[in-house]
């Protein structure tokens, strides 16, 4: 016998959910009725006893004294004798289980409820939520890109400046590549005799501090391993949840991935952080190391938490991130500084992570290793980037410093050129918000529309290469509100999803000024304001102004003047020292991490 | 086994501190506890406030009904004596006994046909005193209990004399007799010199159901039973439509009924007014007014927050007290609460 269903708006205006689940459940077959709404609730109750209904459906949102309106309605109910044949139902946007039962109904449904679980309780099926697993497959970002150069002749000069780069690190090795070697061999011998004399030879080429980790357990200040109770429960807690209902946040297929920031430091509260995010639909995370990793030679290993920011970078730490993920959220490392490029790009390719950070210009300038020593490693990283088939994405270095974009851009296509040549997949990372150099010169004063757009156009007029704006987008607009800093995020994520770029990242509302570890319902704000966004914007366009086209022209026509410089230079390293691609009045300074540390082969 | 209500006028009136006293002096009683409620009760932010609510610490050997989704949040070791079909918005209710002291949310059968059959439920384990927690104003279920105790409190309003004339309203309703050779009809029964004659209905909830009633009443003497609802608009009619020659024996569920309306004091003027006109009350049912427990503190809403405010709470138990012969009582400055029934 068909189920009969009565549909109560107990609210004098708001009646629109309930009129939502009503045509649903008309559409399964059921006869309802709806009342009007601002109807007494005894008159609501005579209709519900004159007739019998098998379930009775409330509609009502909750401000201050709402609680007790509900509680006297299923008094009504219940001595009129109408619960003694009806199920009483609750709906309504801050209405969770708890609140349901203190209230006495017999079941809640909130904002996060579907119209299929109001159906499935309604015909007696249980319905697993968590059943509903993350539906997507993993995307390669770099895949339908030819890498074609369109502006052949910038092209042709990236390709000059990228041969005698390679020529340039081919002829030279460091202690870092020749850690990498050792260290793939004793991630894959079995032979524990073979494996001590590995890392024998690996810790002669660390410093003390790695040496003194690796070999007597005395790690540096705030770093200790997980120990196995630690790992036991983290595994534990990982079969124990599921995602309730995993959300996702593009709203069609042709907008961006998203990503976000791990680096707490603790490799456990990452995780927990990473699974939040996955339910909310985050495509992928970039892990931050600490950046004293970057000034050692050699790396620690082991499952190792660190009580400041930055999650130490170890084979074990990756393995266990990936492992812990989705199989179709990515993972990226970071590499693109510091004295252990190649080594950490091996490790991430071991350890199962699918994109990596490379940027040979930014690391010797904003990040603070030598030029010639990151040029050599920096090669060695995206040949090991290509042989481990890891994507790696070029951040720049406008954000932090005033490099102006088109140095930072040039700088991030040189990377482009040299991943191509050696078989590689580059991606592009333009800062997308305001930078110290714009906020100097004024590109944005109008709007934030028109200069964003204008890299992104700029790009696409010279190569044929993936995009993915960073890092993150909007982060110097943000700021210490909440609100402030989930809207920011917002609107440039639906600037960046009209422009058809492959992915994003995005910062959480407290990241810009957090005074320790990331909170996660600030990432949930980023991730709910950019899933809106998308809505927002879904497959329509931003309008820019004439500015825009001005700006990209310019734009390539100051890439091409800078790389017309740098190719007259005899390598990499000579431009970057000669502050072509950032000099001291831009705030770029080349670094001195690994100074005089490249040895001729 | 003796069953005891505790009811609260609003919200945050101080049902659970009430509650946590009363277990407190009843173990030391050496009595069988069992403790239920007709919603969720014990967890440690309000649902609606945010703001932390008092806990329920259990000593051990004490039966306890739950959920199965509480179950995640217990601070205690216990055994599963059963699990009932009794179904919430929290899964089944669990009857459990506590092996340690602890904490655990209490949630229960949220109807009154649901708490009768659960009290033959409980009755097998040996119970000599149920506990039964309300929730938020609702009261219905609490219809069929031996006893009740009344927590007011400054969250239904700042306003002292007005709790004081609301809990009065409350005692005046309650003061009917209960009608002890009656059990309650199935519907609506008048009977007069014309006979007896049944309704179909089995409350009266408006006008159009009071002006039925009313023409079916004779001159003199009339016994008048409504098994379920009467709503202050059918009293009002009944009282501006019944004439002085004819006089209403009214027979109702309980004082319960009276409380549906949300307004004690409307509705016990109206009633007031009723027998002023030389009509009766009685009822089927009766839980006994044992107490009634004050709470000054009240969520002061700020924005979108609320803060913790209070009362004067001397003049607020005065006030009410002055109002009452039933005593009255502020649980956490003076816990004193005597319960005869127990003697």
């Amino acid at each position: 016998m068909t189920k009969k269903i009565l549909c109560v708006p107990l609210d004098p205006v708001h009646d629109v959910g309930i009129k939502l689940i009503r045509n649903a459940l008309d559409k399964n077959g059921y006869e309802t009725t709806l009342l009007a709404p601002d109807l007494t609730m005894e008159a609501i109750v005579k209709f519900a006893v004159n007739e019998t209904y098998d379930y009775i459906l409330v509609s009502r949102t909750l401000g201050y004294g709402v609680a007790e309106l509900l509680s006297r309605f299923n008094d009504l109910l219940d001595a009129a004798g109408v619960r003694e044949k009806s199920k009483i139902v609750i709906g309504g946007k801050p209405i969770t289980p708890e609140l349901a039962a203190e209230l006495g109904f017999d079941k809640g449904f909130g904002a996060q409820s579907t119209i299929e679980e109001v159906v499935a309780y309604i015909e007696g099926r249980e319905i697993n939520l968590t059943a509903k697993t993350l539906q997507r497959t993993k995307k390669d970002i770099a895949e339908n890109y030819t890498y074609n150069f369109v502006d052949t002749e910038i092209g042709d000069l990236l390709s000059n400046i990228a041969d005698k780069l390679i020529k340039y690190a081919d002829k030279r090795t460091t202690d870092s590549i020749e850690r990498a070697k050792i260290k793939e061999e004793i991630i894959v011998t079995r032979d524990a005799k073979k494996r001590n004399e590995l890392q024998q030879k690996y810790a002669a080429l660390c410093d003390r501090v790695i040496v003194d980790a690796n070999e007597k357990k005395l790690y540096p200040k705030g770093v200790r391993n997980l120990d196995e109770t630690e790992l036991i429960d983290l595994k534990r807690f990982l079969d124990d949840n599921q995602p309730v209902s995993p959300v996702k946040i593009q709203h069609n297929d042709s907008q961006p991935l998203v990503f976000k920031f791990l680096g707490s430091g603790c490799p456990t509260m990452d995780i927990v952080h990473a699974k939040v995010c996955e339910r909310w639909g985050i495509n992928g995370f970039l892990i931050i190391n600490p950046s004293w990793e970057a000034r050692y030679e050699g790396l620690i290993n082991g499952y190792l938490t660190h009580e400041n920011d930055g999650t130490i970078t170890s084979f074990e730490n990756i393995k266990l991130m990936r492992e812990s993920l989705h199989p179709s959220t990515l993972l990226t490392v970071r590499a693109h500084r510091g004295l252990n490029t190649p080594e950490t790009i091996l490790l991430a390719g071991m350890a199962g992570a699918d994109l990596a950070k490379i940027n040979l210009v930014y690391g010797s300038l904003g990040a603070g290793t030598d030029p010639s020593r990151l040029a050599v490693d920096g090669v060695e990283a995206i040949k090991l980037a290509a042989r481990f088939n890891l994507p790696f994405d070029i951040p720049g270095n406008d954000e932090l410093s005033g490099v102006p974009a088109w140095k930072s851009l040039a700088g991030q296509l040189i990377n482009v050129m040299v991943g191509i040549k050696l078989g590689a997949k580059p991606i592009l990372k333009p800062l997308f918000c305001l930078g110290p150099h714009i906020v100097i010169n004024g590109q944005m004063n109008q709007n934030y529309v028109d200069y964003n757009s204008a890299k992104i156009k700029a790009l696409r007029q010279i190569v044929d290469c993936p995009i993915w704006p960073g890092e993150p987008i909007a982060f110097m607009t943000q700021s210490e509100e909440r609100v402030q800093s989930a809207n920011a995020t917002s609107y440039h994520a639906a600037l960046a999803a009209t422009l058809g770029v492959d992915a994003i990242t995005i910062a959480s509302t407290d990241e810009a000024y957090s005074r320790g570890p990331i909170c996660i319902t600030s990432r949930i704000d980023s991730i709910r304001a950019v899933t809106d966004a998308f809505r927002f914007v879904g497959n329509s366009k931003f309008e820019t102004s004439t500015q825009c086209d001005y700006y990209s022209e310019d734009l390539v026509k100051k890439i091409k003047d800078v790389l017309i410089h740098v190719n007259n230079k005899a390598d990499l390293p000579e431009a970057i020292n000669a502050g072509l691609l950032g000099n001291a009045e831009d705030g770029a300074y080349p670094g001195k991490f690994g100074k005089d540390t490249v040895r001729m082969i | 086994m003796i069953t005891v209500g505790i009811v609260g006028t609003w919200k945050n009136t101080g049902k659970t501190t009430t509650l946590a006293y009363l277990l407190s002096k009843l173990i030391n009683k050496k009595l069988r506890i069992a403790v239920t409620g007709i919603g969720y009760d014990g967890e440690e932010i309000d649902n609606i406030t945010a703001l932390p609510k008092p806990r329920l610490l259990f000593e051990r050997d004490t039966v306890v009904t739950t959920s199965e989704k509480c179950l995640n949040n217990v601070d205690l070791f216990y055994k599963t004596l059963e699990k009932t079909e009794h179904n919430t918005a929290l899964g089944n209710v669990l009857i459990i006994e506590t092996l340690s002291p602890g904490m655990i949310v209490v949630a229960g059968p949220n109807k009154k046909s649901s708490l009768q059959s659960f009290f033959i439920q409980l009755e097998k384990y040996g119970i000599d005193v149920l506990l039964i927690d309300g929730s938020l104003n609702r009261i219905a279920p609490l219809a069929i209990v031996d006893y009740l105790i009344f927590a007011t409190g400054a969250s239904r309003s700042e306003d002292i004399n007005f709790l004081a004339e609301e809990m009065a309203s409350i005692e005046y309703i309650f003061n009917f007799s209960k009608n002890k050779s009656l059990s309650t009809p199935p519907a609506i029964i008048i009977e007069n010199n014309n006979g007896k004659t049944i309704l179909k209905t089995s409350s009266l909830f408006d006008n159009e159901d009071a002006k039925i009633v009313c023409n079916l009443l004779a001159k003199g003497n009339n016994i008048l039973s409504i098994p379920k609802i009467i709503s202050d608009e059918a009293l009002n009619y009944l009282n501006n439509n019944v004439s002085e020659d004819i006089v209403v024996n009214l027979n109702a569920d309980s004082p319960i009924t009276f409380m549906l309306s949300g307004n004690p004091i409307q509705t016990a003027n109206k009633i007031k007014e009723f027998v002023k006109k030389g009509n009766c009350i009685n009822y089927f049912n009766k839980p006994k007014l044992q107490a009634v427990t004050v709470n000054p503190f009240y969520p002061k809403p700020i924005d979108h927050y609320f803060v913790t405010e209070y009362v004067d709470k001397s003049e607020l138990q005065k006030k009410v007290q002055n109002k009452l012969s039933l005593n009255v009582y502020n649980i956490k400055e003076n816990p004193v609460l005597e319960l005869p029934f127990l003697n």
